[in-house]
């Protein structure tokens, strides 16, 4: 990256000059990389900047230029927020969005977006891997299902690429939505894929120069661009060795959690997930006291882009969790540079504040004597 | 990448101009390109083995129109649908209209094996054809009616790569200098878009090429 930062300041647009034929050389060189860990063709990689704006093109743009034909948009309700905040402006313009349960475990049903899908049906859109909670959702049963009833399938690809293999053929996925900081590499850059046979059509977000095949025009940051190459060629050649290693880590951590507490809840299924992202509740606690106790380690309660609010997880709402749990969830982040240590000290740091914060709790205090606490009465509306 | 394309497939182009092959020896390929070489002493082709001698006309489907007449210099080559002069009596005409930017329909019969783009040249309707049908621009963007759409053979990679930069695309989108006018197509109703990428917002309006 770095020489793009300084010496090779060519603008990869420019077609007159070798500056800008070494940095547009740098450039495809990057989109072929990322085509390649997706297992699509270089051609059908869109630069963007980042995977909220790859959501917003996909979900606004298959709609916004099908919008005369088709009028309704299936999605799920554990989406990221981009993808649900655009569905909602979607439906201030006048499109039918249809936001479907998950089971408890954080799953959608194939039958039931079966169940959702209309002849004037747009796009499916369901993540690949939970931010939240980590959990996979069946993409190559619902590539296959919307293939089959000639619906676009779109997914969030952010938190799943270089993590678990993705083959775009293989599971009929039709845009994807792809994001760099999460893979290692730099933030501020991202892609979305978009299929060229069958040919998806969007109306483009940001219009101009006609740069990225119309589809998202403005100049590239070669920096960045190349930045996020390497990082998809590293996780290609190091996902065997990652699952590896971060499968490990995890055990490690939840049994040591659970070997030294109890009352300690995953949050979404145990068999379809990635590794890397845990999310547990701890009865009884208040989860922001745990997470400021936790200062040390670089948890959060949600996800990062709603730990600043003080919303309660919409995810775990979806899952049935109930919202005291809910409050009291911490998503521990594993990944390749985790060391046992540092989760040896994560797991030492929550033991010792959930049992100081158990020892003062009231709501604990009357669960260990078998007090329901939901049929308490409070005196004052919370 | 654009360009190299480009000039890589006009350089093909070029090549069979100079031999005696006719695009009825290439079944299946969509002809793309409306070269026509003109004459220049200076650039003479390499000197052939045989003399140069008109070509056959072409025959087969897209060949239904002439396009060379006896006088026309020999290795003067044209894309089988374009033409410029009128055709011979008897060719085959279907119907086409023609929906300008303004709301004028132009009623037309066009001679079969002719692209959209063509008898909007030939009839100096404003569809700027700015690479002059060598698939390397979007400014002969058309929208055909549904049913016709339908019947028309599927548009292929190159052709959606240049539609997907053309100005207010829709479904039923396609580049008019590779719509050709046949039987299938008789009753067609070609719009004219708002604008192409070409245009500026000043009003104006390029020549033709």
């Amino acid at each position: 990256m770095l020489p793009h930062l300084t010496a090779q300041y060519g603008n990869p647009h420019s077609r007159t000059h070798a500056y800008g034929w070494e940095s547009e050389a740098a450039v495809e060189v990057a989109r072929a990389q990322v085509a390649a860990l997706i297992g699509a063709d270089a051609k059908e990689i869109v630069f963007t900047s980042g995977a909220t704006e790859a959501n917003n093109m996909a979900v606004k743009g298959v709609a916004a230029f099908y919008a005369s034909k088709k009028r309704h948009v299936v999605t799920t309700q554990t989406e990221h927020k981009c993808v649900l905040d655009s569905c909602r402006q979607l439906e201030a313009r006048g499109v039918d969005v249809t936001y479907l349960p998950v089971a408890k475990d954080g799953l959608v049903s194939v039958d039931a977006v079966a169940d959702a899908l209309r002849p004037d049906t747009a796009l499916v859109s369901v993540m690949a891997v939970n931010n939240e909670i980590g959990v996979v959702q069946p993409l190559a049963e619902l590539g296959a299902l919307c293939r089959a009833r000639s619906v676009f399938f779109h997914t969030d690809g952010a938190q799943a690429l270089g993590k678990i293999p993705l083959d775009v053929g293989a599971l009929n996925i039709d845009l994807m939505s792809l994001s760099a900081h999460k893979i290692y590499g730099p933030k501020g850059v991202g892609a979305l894929y978009v299929r060229r046979r069958p040919r998806v059509r969007l109306e483009p977000l940001i219009h101009g120069g006609g740069q990225e095949r119309g589809l998202r025009s403005g100049t590239l940051p070669p920096a960045l661009a190349v930045g996020f190459g390497a990082a998809c060629a590293v996780a290609a050649r190091d996902m065997g060795a990652d699952e590896a290693w971060i499968g490990r880590l995890a055990a490690r951590l939840l049994d040591g959690l659970t070997s030294q507490i109890e009352q300690v809840f995953i949050n979404g299924s145990t068999s379809d997930r990635y590794a890397g992202n845990l999310n547990v509740s701890f009865a009884g606690i208040e989860g922001e006291s745990l997470l400021m106790a936790l200062k040390d380690v670089a948890v959060s309660s949600g996800s990062a882009c709603t730990s600043a609010s003080l919303e309660p997880s919409y995810v775990l709402r979806a899952l049935g969790v109930d919202e005291e749990l809910a409050h009291t969830s911490i998503r521990f982040g594993l990944g390749r540079f985790t060391t046992e240590a540092e989760v040896d000290y994560a797991v030492e740091l929550a033991v010792k504040h959930v049992k100081r914060l158990r020892d003062m709790s009231p709501l604990w205090e009357m669960m260990q004597e078998g007090v329901d606490i939901k049929s308490i009465q409070w005196s004052q509306e919370h | 990448m654009l360009f190299s394309a480009a000039r890589q497939r006009c350089a093909a182009a070029v090549r069979p101009a100079l031999a005696t092959a006719s695009a009825a020896a290439r079944p299946g390929q969509t002809p793309k390109s409306t070269w026509a070489v003109s004459p220049a002493p200076a650039l003479a082709a390499p000197a052939l083995a045989a003399p140069l001698t008109p070509p056959p006309p072409p025959s087969g489907e897209r060949g239904a129109a002439v396009v060379l007449s006896a006088t026309s210099p020999p290795h003067r080559r044209r894309h089988p649908g374009t033409y410029v002069c009128p055709p011979p009596p008897g060719t085959p005409t279907v119907k086409l209209t023609i929906v300008e930017r303004d709301g004028n329909r132009r009623e037309l019969d066009v001679p079969v094996g002719t692209s959209v783009l063509s008898v909007a040249h030939s009839n100096e309707i404003d569809l700027e054809g700015a690479c002059e049908g060598s698939l390397a621009c979007s400014t002969c963007h058309v929208y055909v009616d549904e049913p016709t759409f339908e019947r028309l053979p599927e548009a292929c990679d190159d052709e959606l790569d240049m539609l997907d930069l053309a100005f207010g695309l829709r479904e039923n989108s396609r580049l008019g200098c590779q719509v050709i006018c046949d039987d299938t197509t008789d009753g067609m109703v070609v719009t004219l878009p708002a604008a192409t990428r070409n245009m500026a917002v000043d009003g104006y309006v390029p020549k033709p090429h």
